[in-house]
């Protein structure tokens, strides 16, 4: 005869046993409070919102280290704008240069992804991006050259002297 | 609550696989986001194919348009398959290469951190998990971890958007205001353009 107790206790133990084994749970909790952390420190800890606002202009020193960001959730994060012009900095002196426009976040979509690419780069002529970021008293401010290709397209060149104030 | 309470408690009757059923519950759910952004796929495909962008800062195949072409349906396929498979070891593999699919999407030229993508994303970290532990005994305890990591996953998405509007900008309205209400066109903005 199985005793009732024993079969509850067999079970308990099975249980702290797969308990013990899903370390797939305890990993993804221990990723999730990583990436809080991180998100909850990103106000105060300059360095952080640093990361991310280069982040969002695509300036991340090396391509591994920006991919290895995308897990942490962005959405609608800082203050961006954008303007698109015809002429490089400093060639033409706009009368009123009031063209900004904000984006929702990751302001360098406005070059790389559809709707940025048909509104801006479907003339096949050249074009220059400026990309303001801002977040508690942070700017990043860059400036890219789209160049027209011949054989179509565009090649995207960063003009090196980028302003900001992190 | 109480209806919802009785749909449990008869679910519970018919020995239904209350984890499984949360698994196919969540595929259909990652299935529905990724067509929800149908349109951008279509687009994407023609104006990612005419106008491309040299830039040096992705990988060649990162800004290939066959790259987000084969990750798109890639990932549906398997997470179609994953649905419906009733085979274990399949729906492992088919949660991989969902996950794989999708974190490509996350960082490809044209649909880099899409929230939907980047919420996708998690959804499919969560299914890979889930899938794994579906052979288990304690359907319970495991759909009780289950609801505990979706909430999780739920909260930080939605910390991951407060912690970025902690700025000045978002607390006057401004960034809000240009994007939204000053010419967007979709009817709600539209509307409360005309009448505010």
């Amino acid at each position: 005869m199985v005793d009732s107790s024993d079969t509850s206790g067999g079970h308990e133990n099975q249980q702290r046993d797969d308990q013990q084994r899903d370390l797939g749970f305890y990993a993804i909790v221990a990723f999730v409070a990583l990436v809080a952390t991180w998100l909850l420190l990103m106000p105060w800890i300059p360095g952080i919102a640093k990361q991310s606002l280069q982040r969002f202009h695509l300036r991340t020193p090396s391509f591994p280290v920006w991919a290895a960001q995308f897990p942490i959730p962005s959405m609608y994060n800082f203050a961006n704008q954008y303007k698109v012009d015809e002429f490089p900095p400093g060639f033409v002196m706009m009368i009123l240069d009031e063209n900004w426009r904000y984006a929702n976040h990751f302001p360098a979509r406005v070059i790389t992804f559809f709707a940025g690419r048909y509104d801006f780069l479907s003339s096949q002529q050249d074009r220059w991006f400026t990309l303001r970021s801002s977040y508690r008293g942070q700017i990043v401010e860059s400036k890219f050259h789209l160049e027209a290709r011949a054989e179509g397209g565009y090649k995207l060149i960063r003009i090196d002297d980028v302003e900001d104030s992190l | 609550m109480n209806r919802i309470n009785q749909i449990i408690q008869r679910l519970k009757q018919r020995e239904v696989n209350r984890p499984l059923a949360a698994y196919r519950l969540v595929q259909i759910a990652i299935l529905i986001s990724l067509f929800w952004k149908w349109r951008f796929f279509l687009e994407a495909n023609s104006i990612y194919a005419n106008i491309p962008v040299e830039d040096s800062f992705f990988p060649d195949w990162l800004r290939s348009v066959a790259t987000i072409r084969y990750a798109f349906w890639g990932s549906a396929l398997v997470i179609c398959i994953g649905l419906v498979t009733s085979i274990s070891t399949l729906r492992k593999t088919c949660s991989w290469f969902a996950i794989g699919g999708i974190t490509i999407m996350c960082i490809h030229q044209g649909s880099y951190n899409d929230m939907t993508f980047v919420t996708i994303w998690w959804c499919c970290l969560w299914s890979v998990w889930l899938a794994h532990r579906l052979d288990t005994l304690h359907q319970e305890f495991l759909i009780r971890r289950a609801a505990f990591l979706s909430r999780l996953i739920i909260s930080l998405i939605l910390l991951g958007g407060a912690a970025g509007k902690w700025t000045p900008e978002y607390w006057s309205g401004d960034v809000l205001f240009d994007i939204y209400f000053v010419d967007r066109d979709f009817w709600l903005f539209n509307y409360l353009r005309d009448n505010y």
